[in-house]
């Protein structure tokens, strides 16, 4: 079932609370068209900016009602809940970037074609009706919302739906998907919004070629497998360097250990040797003193009374007391 | 005419030279490494923070044994030199 111009189903957020976000926490979002340009620009130009938010240009008879047409549009996207948004791009298995706006998202999701919701939340149902212009009144049941998908999809849009499913099924057979499953008919969402680390869903081959076409499709698998061996390869350079950082901290405290063990056992050989040339000196001069005193004649040795005894400035009581022990016991009697 | 000793001599000769020497080399290194360190450089921020992160990291554990010898050992030597200064004092009331 197509729109009309007079009643377009998103113009009641009211009774959507499920994906709508409360008038408060709206925010104007910045988009690439301003609205006070958009009725200047030319009709094929807005022609294309419908087309690009989902709407069906031809269902509008003149310029004014496009323009009103494509505002609503714009005010509806601003309103939807992101985390149901990003539940449909992860069920298509398309990776939302983070900080990517409501329209950007709304983009995107337009441009998601498959007809198979399996594994697709409810809210994330919702929001694929909005953007599809399909006509709910947001009480409706699951089954009713798919119901209201599958009314919405034109007779040829479906024809060629199934003959682009029919090719994609032969190419899979042909070339065999093992990477990639088309996931379980359940009613259960497989998507868990909750997860952050959750990657989209990757699609089948099938659902591919039903979605772009059996050139897009296959085109779209090629990229798909090039950005994943980019990334595989990019992920093992970076456990790769990451592996080399930890050997070159581990090898650099080694090295800061043993340079250090280094540095104090030389500090220990030099206080050795420096003890050992003291002690040598230490010997030489008692030597020398001993000598002296030997050398010197009996009557020009220093008196032998304490009292008498001259103690220079720079020598310390415990010397005095050694000299005068040593004149003591060397003094003849 | 000076009487000279010629081990004294030597001995006195080896102190002067030896630290003055030590002295200029270990400031010359200190200093070297304290203006590359303080580079406003990017990368040579990153590497005195390593550096610092590094000395932080050292286990004293591993090292104590010969720290505790080379501590015996200062003590060892400043008992030689109080000793050296007991044999000067005999040394100069014997002249």
């Amino acid at each position: 079932m197509s729109e009309t111009p007079e009643s377009t189903p998103a113009e009641t957020p009211s009774q959507l609370p499920m994906v709508i976000q409360p008038p408060a926490t709206l925010y104007a979002e910045k988009v690439r068209v301003p609205q006070q340009q958009l009725g200047d620009l030319a009709i094929d130009e807005l022609e294309a900016v419908a087309e690009e938010f989902g709407l069906d240009s031809s269902k509008y008879k003149d310029k004014a009602s496009l323009v009103a047409a494509i505002h609503a549009r714009r005010q509806l996207i601003a309103s939807l809940d992101r985390p149901s948004m990003r539940d449909v791009l992860d069920w298509a298995g398309r990776g939302v970037m983070p900080g990517v706006t409501n329209e950007q998202m709304a983009i995107e999701i337009v441009h998601v074609r498959s007809m198979r919701f399996s594994g697709l939340s409810e809210r994330g149902l919702v929001v694929l009706c909005l953007l599809r212009s399909a006509s709910i009144s947001g009480r409706e049941s699951r089954d009713d919302l798919i119901y209201a998908l599958k009314r919405q999809e034109g007779f040829f849009a479906k024809m060629k739906r199934k003959t682009r499913g029919w090719v994609g099924k032969r190419m899979e057979k042909m070339m065999g998907d093992p990477t990639t499953a088309m996931p379980e008919a359940t009613a259960e969402p497989i998507n868990k919004p909750t997860d952050q680390t959750a990657g989209p869903r990757q699609q089948a081959l099938r659902e591919e070629i039903e979605e772009s076409g059996f050139f897009g499709g296959i085109a779209n698998r090629v990229k798909k497998q090039a950005d994943s061996y980019v990334n595989q390869k990019l992920d093992e350079i970076e456990s790769r360097i990451d592996r080399k950082l930890d050997e070159i901290d581990r090898r650099l405290a080694e090295w800061r250990d043993k340079e250090i063990a280094n540095r104090i056992r030389i500090l220990k050989i030099t206080l050795w040797a420096s003890i050992v040339v003291a002690a040598v000196s230490l010997i030489y001069s008692y030597v020398q003193v001993e000598m002296k005193r030997w050398n010197q004649p009996t009557n020009m040795r220093p008196s032998t009374t304490p009292t008498t005894l001259v103690v220079p400035n720079t020598t310390t009581n415990l010397t005095a007391t050694t000299i005068a022990t040593r004149m003591s016991q060397s003094s003849p009697t | 005419m000076p009487e000279i000793d010629l081990f004294n001599f030597f001995r006195w000769a080896l102190f002067v030279f030896v630290s003055i020497y030590c002295t200029l080399i270990t400031a010359q290194s200190l200093w070297s490494w304290y203006v590359w360190l303080a580079s406003d450089d990017r990368y040579i921020t990153i590497l005195r923070r390593y550096v610092i992160v590094h000395g932080l990291r050292l286990r004293f554990g591993t090292f104590w044994g010969d720290v505790l010898i080379c501590g015996l050992l200062c003590i060892v030597f400043a008992l030689m030199m109080w000793a050296h200064a007991i044999i000067r004092g005999m040394n100069i009331v014997l002249s």
